[in-house]
């Protein structure tokens, strides 16, 4: 998942332009009042810019390197490398978000001081060997926020309790808590080829925003609210973008279907009672296109998010 | 909204296949926080797009962010509606706008062309007679009330715009007239109708910001006066208040009235201006039948004329700060101690020497009142105060 440090295993070269920036940067950074010395924060950056997969980033280096929180970043660094100073910054910048944002996740005071707690362990990287510090803060490459990566470390965190503990529910407390177990439709109806065609079609050309949008929106059964405050947009943005996919989309698989050979009533029919459960499209080789490049790198240290 | 996606289109997001590695949290927080660049975005979305926990991540740790959405643009979708709903109403309001601008021009452009003719109303002697002067018992009700609000209104916005402005005590332009015998011929005069709101707007105006030569103020509407008889009007603030800065004064009564100096009729009713409340650094104002005394921005006494202002005492390097009018009194003070007196409306000039107990003064004059030709008070910004029973002959300092 997220990019491993590398914890000096495999030295990396700096290219011109890390130690440009670097040299340009080291005084704003902060680096210094943490005892962090220019090749410090070069060997930083370098890491960070080669774990970032330039083969599939059309982004230059400088400008990568100049999106990066830096001053946050020589923080985390200098508190994964046990600077007293940084730990102080640490804590009055950011332990009240650390538990304010448990809270406001977990709900419940336990839970989330509970949640809380475990990350500052882990961000505090106690190493049970007591060889080496390991600190999750070594996770943070200054791509957003250090506050909101704080955030975001906090709810995986959750969902992972969450997940756990939801495996764990019983049959019997799932049917006190209501849940009920539909019988299976001995009658299968056979999905029209066509309408499969048309959906699968469809799908793999929505662009990615438009399909976020939609499996947040009707999937998730996120508000607009909930949606607008993530995208950084006022809640009608996203109404008027919902609107225009869902018409959008609603239009097109008509078409599709009338172009077919079926009649618009017929097309209608079969988009509102046809359960897209039976038809076999192969989303998987739709959805597949131009994403043969991992995206992500993959962690073993960070749990999935 | 309606969660209307078509069925099909809805089961086949459900069944997306799951991406096998995950994003970091830090690009998770990069999306959230649109700060990934290049195809990193359209990966990341495409991620979420089909995975349902780092939705759900993403959206807790959203959800934690106090962040509100962004107020420019909250602005803008509630103006972009409307706009777009109402082109109708808003083309009016344009046009509504611009009739106004106009309107405003034209009533300026026929204030301002109606000037100089009031100017010359105001220095001929006697009164014309094309308006005659109506007996003061029935035409003092409606007059009184409409000076009375217009003054107020007016004075009130032109003294609180000067003590928001904090004019430097060396910047302020200051107008004398005559306080003692205003006072006295307030309760004593009849009411009359010749010095109009209008007038003492002009004189409030130019008195704190500076009055540009030759911008002599007059009656708007005004039955002109006798010359034996010149209206007098004075605006001043309470001078023993002055060097309490910050705190707002509530100006003597005698100060800021309308009066006559020599019984002459008062022009605005008692009680109008003087309510208002004043800073320290009010303008003292005085109309003279065109005859004004002030000091410039750059601390220098003027005395206006029919043909402008004149500088007063420029042998002098003192700059002056404050300046007085007692009948034909004159009495001006300024830095390192300056104070000087003419007791002839300007014609001769004396300079008359404050003596503490510690020595001469030095210090900055900053006020003086007089309550009569007899009686005043000069203080000074280090808060010695001097006063006279004799109109200046002795001093006694404390």
């Amino acid at each position: 998942m997220a990019s491993a440090p590398l914890a000096g295993s495999l030295e990396t070269q700096p290219s011109v332009a890390v130690r440009e920036f670097a040299a340009q940067h080291y005084e704003a950074s902060g680096a210094q009042q943490f005892d962090m010395d220019q090749a410090v924060l070069i060997k930083v950056l370098a890491e960070i810019v080669k774990q970032r997969n330039p083969a599939s980033d059309n982004v230059s280096e400088q400008s990568f390197l100049a999106s990066l929180r830096l001053e946050e970043l020589v923080l985390a660094r200098a508190c994964a490398r046990g600077n007293e100073r940084a730990w102080e910054v640490f804590l009055t910048r950011f332990r009240a978000t650390l538990y304010e944002t448990a809270y406001k996740i977990a709900k419940i005071e336990s839970e989330a001081r509970s949640l809380a707690d475990s990350l500052y362990a882990e961000l505090y990287g106690i190493d049970p060997k007591g060889q080496q510090r390991t600190s999750k803060l070594l996770y943070y490459h200054g791509r957003g926020s250090f506050e909101g990566w704080l955030r975001t470390v906090i709810a995986q965190e959750y969902v992972n309790r969450y997940r756990g503990t939801k495996l764990e529910t019983s049959l019997e407390g799932a049917m006190e808590d209501g849940a009920q177990f539909a019988a299976s439709d001995p009658e299968v109806m056979v999905a029209d080829p066509r309408l499969q065609a048309a959906v699968s079609a469809e799908l793999s050309e929505l662009d990615v925003e438009a399909r976020f949008l939609m499996a947040a929106y009707y999937l998730d059964r996120r508000t607009m609210a909930e949606i607008a405050k993530l995208q950084g947009v006022h809640e009608s943005t996203i109404s008027r973008k919902l609107e225009r996919v869902a018409s959008g989309v609603h239009k097109r698989i008509r078409q599709r279907l009338v172009q077919a050979g079926m009649s618009s009533r017929q097309a209608e029919e079969v988009m509102d009672s046809v359960d897209v459960r039976d038809l076999e499209v192969k989303v998987r080789e739709t959805l597949r296109q131009g994403i043969e490049n991992s995206t992500f790198y993959k962690e073993k240290g960070e749990p999935q998010g | 909204m309606n969660r209307n996606l078509p069925k099909p289109m809805l089961d086949a997001l459900a069944r997306q296949p799951l991406p096998a590695d995950h994003p970091s949290a830090d690009v998770l927080t990069a999306f959230a926080e649109n700060a990934l660049v290049g195809d990193e975005y359209s990966r990341a979305a495409d991620h979420l797009s089909r995975c349902g926990e780092c939705r759900e991540i993403v959206f807790l740790a959203s959800s934690a962010a106090d962040k509100p959405l962004q107020v420019e643009e909250q602005v803008a979708a509630a103006y972009a509606a409307p706009r777009r709903r109402m082109p109708r109403l808003v083309w009016g309001m344009s046009v509504a706008a611009g009739v106004l601008v106009v309107a405003s021009a034209l009533v300026w452009w026929r204030h301002e062309s109606a000037r100089p003719q009031m100017q010359m109303a105001s220095r001929e002697v006697g009164p014309p007679p094309a308006q005659p002067v109506e007996p003061a018992q029935e035409s003092q009700p409606t007059i009184e009330s409409k000076s009375n609000t217009e003054l107020k209104s007016r004075t009130q916005s032109q003294l609180s715009i000067e003590s928001k402005s904090a004019i430097a005590p060396e910047t302020t332009a200051e107008l004398a007239a005559p306080s003692a015998p205003v006072a006295k011929s307030q309760a004593k005069t009849p009411r009359a109708k010749n010095v109009s709101p209008a007038s003492a707007g002009t004189l409030g105006r130019g008195s704190s910001a500076g009055i540009v030569p030759g911008a002599i103020p007059t009656p708007a509407k005004a039955v002109p006066t006798p010359a034996t008889e010149p209206a007098t009007i004075a605006i001043s603030a309470a001078p023993r208040n002055i060097g309490a800065a910050s705190t707002p004064l509530r100006a003597t009564p005698h100060a800021n009235s309308f009066a006559a100096a020599k019984g002459g009729p008062l022009a605005a009713p008692p009680g109008s201006a003087d309510q208002l409340l004043l800073t320290p650094q009010v303008a003292v104002g005085s109309l003279r039948a065109a005859h004004l005394w002030r000091i410039t921005a750059g601390g220098h006494l003027e005395h206006s004329t029919a043909e402008g202002w004149t500088r007063v005492l420029a042998d002098q390097s003192a700059t002056f700060r404050v300046v007085s009018v007692v009948g034909s009194h004159i009495w001006v003070g300024g830095s390192g101690g300056a104070l000087f007196h003419s007791h002839d409306e300007g014609q001769n000039w004396e300079q008359v020497a404050l003596t503490t107990p510690s020595g001469r003064e030095t210090a900055t004059i900053v006020s003086i009142q007089f309550d009569d030709a007899q009686h005043g008070t000069v203080t000074t910004d280090t808060g010695t105060r001097c006063s006279t029973i004799d109109g200046g002959a002795t001093w006694s300092c404390q």
